[in-house]
């Protein structure tokens, strides 16, 4: 049973654009920078063979928001399905966050009405809002959201 | 005997009358609580029942994905609640929140979401005789509950039930 004062999740926080979100580092299988995965998915002639998932399709983000995109550091969020490694590339990493249950937030009913099985839980973390994203519910990964850019 | 009978009579009959005034009095006097807010310059208004507080615009957070009449997540005392734009439910031109702007929490059943506005001008107790039900004309706009004045001015009662069940796809009607 989980303990309401003790830790229950540890969260990677990370910005794509201008949204906030958190993925429980439980969910993925590592963080690397994008030069290190690239060098994974190089086969022996050379050619990536890269399977980046599209975060921004996946969690809806126009695309017109990009203008911030290439300031800042990214990293690519490992996720195995099937004995394959996926990445997930992220914007200006802010660290890893212990959070309590009552750091935790549904997300409204109205937003939840509307879509988004993506998001399920909120969290607030020095008064912004963090949506806390669920890429368990993206397997299996074979849907047009991959891509082969590591841009 | 009969003089006093008689006098009786009367009394009897003036303390009806006046109950009867008084019962009168009592049904032009029921009252509806009414939020009055302003939009683009007009007035509008939401039923008390239906509002939950009214707090000052925090930052809101976007949520990608959402249309646009969904301005985001928004965090009030502590807790998150969705904030919507009335100006794109109601075909009004949009613009950025500034002080004078308010977030009113409205709820219904058990179902709360802030509705942005750009000031609230008063949380007015209104005769329910003043508020003019608009009927359900197809030259209505679906989304008004009636129409009503304040301080001379033309108020328009939004529907908030409504709102939620043809924007927010809220299945609790």
């Amino acid at each position: 049973m989980l303990k309401k004062n003790a830790p229950v999740l540890e969260v990677f926080i990370f910005f794509i654009d201008d949204y906030l979100f958190g993925v429980d580092i439980a969910m993925i299988d590592g963080i690397q920078d994008p030069e290190e995965f690239e060098v994974c998915y190089q086969d022996e002639a050379g050619n990536k063979t890269t399977m980046l998932l599209d975060s921004d399709q996946i969690l809806g983000i126009p695309h017109q928001r990009n203008h911030q995109r290439n300031s800042g550091i990214s990293k690519i969020l490992l996720l195995e399905n099937e004995g394959l490694l996926y990445g997930f590339k992220v914007y200006n990493p802010q660290g890893i966050i212990s959070l309590k249950i009552d750091d935790l937030y549904e997300i409204p009913q109205v937003i939840k009405y509307l879509r988004v099985s993506t998001f399920w839980a909120a969290t607030i973390v020095k008064g912004e809002i963090v949506l806390l994203v669920d890429l368990s519910t993206l397997a299996p990964f074979d849907h047009p959201s991959i891509s082969n850019r590591l841009d | 005997m009969d003089i006093h009978a008689d006098k009786k009579q009367e009394i009897l009959r003036l303390i009806e009358e006046r109950k009867r005034a008084e019962d009168i009095i009592e049904v032009d006097e029921k009252r509806i609580q009414l939020v009055i807010f302003s939009l683009a310059g007009e007035l509008y208004g939401f039923f008390g029942k239906y509002v939950k507080g009214i707090v000052s615009v925090e930052t809101i957070a976007p949520v990608p994905g959402a249309p646009d009449y969904i301005l985001g997540l928004t965090n009030v005392r502590g807790d998150i609640e969705a904030a919507l734009d009335l100006k794109v439910i109601i075909d009004l031109p949009q613009s950025f929140p500034d002080r004078k702007s308010r977030l009113i929490i409205t709820r219904v059943k058990n179902v709360s979401c802030g509705m942005l506005a750009d000031r609230v001008e008063e949380v007015a107790s209104i005769p329910e005789s003043q508020i003019i039900a608009t009927g359900t004309s197809k030259t209505v706009n679906p989304l008004v509950a009636g129409k009503t004045s304040y301080d001379g001015n033309d108020v328009v009662v939004l529907d908030i039930p409504k709102i939620f069940k043809h924007y927010l796809n809220f299945p609790g009607q």
